[in-house]
């Protein structure tokens, strides 16, 4: 991406995509294989993969606090240090600094985002897991929110192209519940968490099982282009000059290019889309130049909205018109509602006093993956919640520096302390939250950010059924922990408040019914059909495991359906 | 020592440094005891620092101790620029809980201390039986809550001492194996390790030490 080309506001492209991260992304790469000339439009900086990573290869020493930040600076980034990790000086210029980007909480909610090329894709968790039809039926079984549009079948080939484009390593199961795919060779689990394997399959009858991450690295020999395989640091938020993981930054955007269809313009901070009152479509976007606060218009036949969900809705709420007054594409009064991300931190720890002449090479990249078991039918429906969750976590061995007589200081300290600690091993359970209508978000124009556009306010809580659930993420993890015969065993129960897991979705939901829902079964504004909502925004329910690969196989697909609209149009 | 150490045991950054006349001087003289000017505590809290961070992590012939690499003067920087100003105040607090106790077993102020001083100190607070700590971090955890309503209440003077001491002696371990000579040359360095195995004999790994990334 070293050339980036100069948009011209006289242009008429054919697509514009608003957003660069995993989104964004796959949108670009896909409208430019498709002919398509495509401007992306990124409100933050630039990253260019490897040559913007200025901490990709340092060590802990090479920070002046060993990662820490000192006050003047934290206080900038008090909202993103909610987290607990994301404010490292090892990744924190990949989040927002908050004083410049304020936000408003009526209720409690962590936004925690990166304003820059790349977006979250350079930062995120990168577990990878397809949806089934457990999740796509879910609304409609249980009569809540409104039903998807779409089923497992419609998503299924573009799971499989994305798939095969980012690389992601893993076990095929053959759980209904949790679709194979073709996995790049798996990464080894360690000794506590095999012998916690096959504890489950001599305690347990209800199909749970526990197996590896499924993570977008390259752990095979297949080739991908500009990439190689993960050399196994576990330094992926500060961008991989391996590529070892896949991003927009190493990958998507780079495809893009290569098409010679790019152009991408960051410091763009879209402030609305353009409504044609007289073809009752979309005509292009306005921006405003971060750096110089200039606005200007770029046109074009199609408009992706890829900015993540709570931005999208803001864009739609701000794009007001005589026949969108409540912004457009809001006839139904959805913009901005059902608010959902994935409640966690809940689970156990337990320590392992076995296996010390045993440990593992390699800093492993994501930990263990146990499929959900609840509420499948049978024997595994619950009364108290509906839905489920999955177990991340694993075991590792950290220093030892337990307090005992003989160990507290001097010469026996500093001989164990550069030994492996005791094994340590944690389930820590990723819940499903449900749609509700009145978790939302608004927009408050009586405070205005430093573009002058409106603040968003938060007001989202978790609710009963999220609470039912976490009792039994807390105490299966005990039981499951027991049972294996571990030691020390720690309940966790830390609910938080939405956000935290950086997958806030659901704010202009897909559906059948334009009244009900903002976006119809291809990703479209019901009543502006060329403006298209691929980011967490359009997300009806929630599953329980991360969403990043569902929303990079609907944006695929959404922009191979657009590229063919305006082929058709031609 | 090499220079390089010499400037990690000053506090700053190679990125801050300016090299005046008095530097030039302390790498000339790095044969004895390197001048320790604390940022943060007084110079006598400074001189218990050093000599209560060179217990946790004693010197040795083979491999450096915490002094050698600088931890001293890691965790005054750290108090001094990383902490909030209520734990900074709370430190100085743990200080002068510190500073009296001495007071009242030695007879003697925390700059005139001997490092059997200090290590009859440690021994008292840290090698102590599970029950007791428990009884200390309980202490402080009301200290916390009542220091939410009013800064200005002080903590159980023995909880007190001991959370200071468990303090230290934590950041030591942490600058300590977080330090470039024992990250790099005394625990396992791998940091591009190229592969993974998820289960081999502690041996093959890294000759039985703890990995440093």
């Amino acid at each position: 991406m070293s050339n980036i080309n100069k948009p011209s506001t006289s242009d008429l492209y054919d697509a514009i995509v608003v957003g660069s991260g995993i989104s964004g992304g796959w949108a670009a790469k896909e409208l430019c294989e498709n002919g398509m000339k495509t401007l992306v439009l990124e409100r933050g900086r630039m990253i260019e993969h490897i040559k913007d990573y200025h901490t990709m290869n340092m060590d802990p020493w090479d920070f002046e606090f060993k990662g820490k930040l000192p006050r003047e600076e934290k206080a900038k980034q008090l909202k993103q240090d909610r987290s607990g990790y994301t404010t490292n000086e090892a990744h924190r210029h990949f989040f927002v600094n908050d004083l410049e980007h304020p936000y408003n909480e009526t209720k409690r909610f962590d936004w925690l985002r990166g304003y820059h090329v790349g977006g979250r894709s350079l930062v995120w968790g990168r577990h990878s897991y397809r949806w089934s039809d457990f999740d796509f039926e879910a609304n409609v079984k249980e009569n809540i929110a409104v039903d998807w549009p779409v089923r497992y079948k419609d998503i299924e080939p573009w799971y499989e192209k994305v798939e095969k484009f980012i690389g992601v390593s893993g076990e095929a199961l053959g759980l209904p519940q949790l679709p194979d795919s073709k996995f790049g060779p798996p990464i080894e689990m360690n000794c506590v968490e095999n012998d916690l394997k096959e504890n489950m399959a001599n305690n347990y009858d209800d199909g749970r099982v526990l197996t590896v991450g499924r993570i977008a690295h390259i752990t095979g020999t297949e080739s991908f282009e500009g990439r190689s395989a993960c050399q196994f640091r576990n330094r992926c938020m500060r961008g991989c000059p391996f590529g070892g993981y896949f991003s927009s930054n190493s990958s998507t955007l780079p495809a893009a290019e290569r098409t010679g269809n790019l152009t991408i313009r960051p410091f763009s901070v879209v402030s609305q889309v353009m409504y044609d009152e007289t073809t009752g479509k979309a005509s292009g976007v306005e921006i405003i130049d971060a750096e110089t606060n200039e606005k200007m218009v770029f046109n074009s036949k199609v408009v992706f909205l890829c900015a993540s969900a709570i931005a999208s809705a803001s864009i739609l709420l701000q794009s007001k018109s005589e026949r969108f007054p409540n912004g457009l594409g809001n006839d139904s009064g959805e913009v901005g509602h059902n608010i959902m991300d994935h409640h966690f931190k809940a689970g156990a720890y337990a320590t392992v006093n076995d296996f010390e002449d045993k440990y593992y090479k390699g800093r492993r990249p994501g930990g263990i993956y146990l499929p959900r078991f609840r509420n499948l039918g049978g024997g595994t429906d619950q009364k108290n919640f509906l839905r489920g969750y999955g177990y991340q976590g694993g075991a590792s061995r950290s220093h030892y520096d337990e307090m005992v007589a003989e160990l507290a200081y001097g010469k026996n300290l500093k001989e164990s302390i550069t030994t492996p600690g005791k094994w340590r091993m944690l389930l820590l359970g990723f819940g499903e939250c449900l749609p509700y209508h009145e978790n939302k978000m608004t927009l408050d124009y009586d405070r205005l950010d430093g573009w002058g556009l409106p603040t968003v306010t938060f007001d989202a809580e978790w609710k009963e059924n999220e609470y039912e659930m976490r009792k039994d993420m807390v105490s299966q993890a005990v039981e499951m922990l027991e049972n294996a015969g571990y030691d020390d065993i720690e309940p966790w129960d830390d609910p938080g408040a939405p956000g935290l897991g950086i997958h806030e979705m659901g704010t202009a939901r897909m559906g059948k019914d334009p009244k009900t829902s903002v976006c119809n079964g291809n990703n479209q504004v019901h009543a502006v059909p060329n403006v298209y909502l691929t980011d967490g925004a359009f997300m009806t329910s929630a599953s329980c495991v991360n969403p990043s690969l569902t929303y990079m196989a609907f944006s695929a697909r959404a922009a191979n359906h657009a590229a063919e609209q305006i082929k058709k149009e031609a | 020592m090499d220079r390089r150490q010499a400037i990690k045991n000053l506090g700053l950054g190679a990125g801050f440094l300016v090299v005046t006349p008095t530097i030039m001087s302390l790498f000339q003289s790095c044969t004895s005891e390197v001048e320790f000017t604390p940022l943060f505590v007084s110079k006598g809290e400074g001189h218990a620092l050093r000599r209560i961070v060179d217990l946790i992590i004693p010197s040795d012939d083979v491999v450096p101790g915490a002094v050698d690499v600088g931890v001293h003067s890691f965790i005054d920087s750290y108090w001094n620029s990383v902490i909030t100003e209520e734990q900074q105040g709370q430190v100085k607090v743990g200080f002068n809980l510190l500073a009296e106790k001495f007071r009242s077993t030695f007879n003697n102020e925390l700059e005139a201390g001997n490092t059997e001083d200090f290590d009859q100190l440690l021994a008292t607070y840290l090698k102590t039986t599970k029950e007791q700590q428990n009884a200390y971090d309980e202490k402080m955890g009301e200290y916390y809550v009542a220091f939410q309503n009013d800064p200005t209440v002080l903590p159980d003077a023995e909880a007190g001492v001991y959370s200071l001491l468990t303090n230290i002696r934590s950041m030591t371990i942490r600058g300590w194996k977080k330090s470039e000579q024992i990250g790099e040359n005394v625990l396992w360095y791998d940091p591009i390790p190229g592969q993974q195995k998820g289960c081999i004999p502690l041996s093959e790994a890294g000759n039985g030490k703890v990995m440093s990334l």
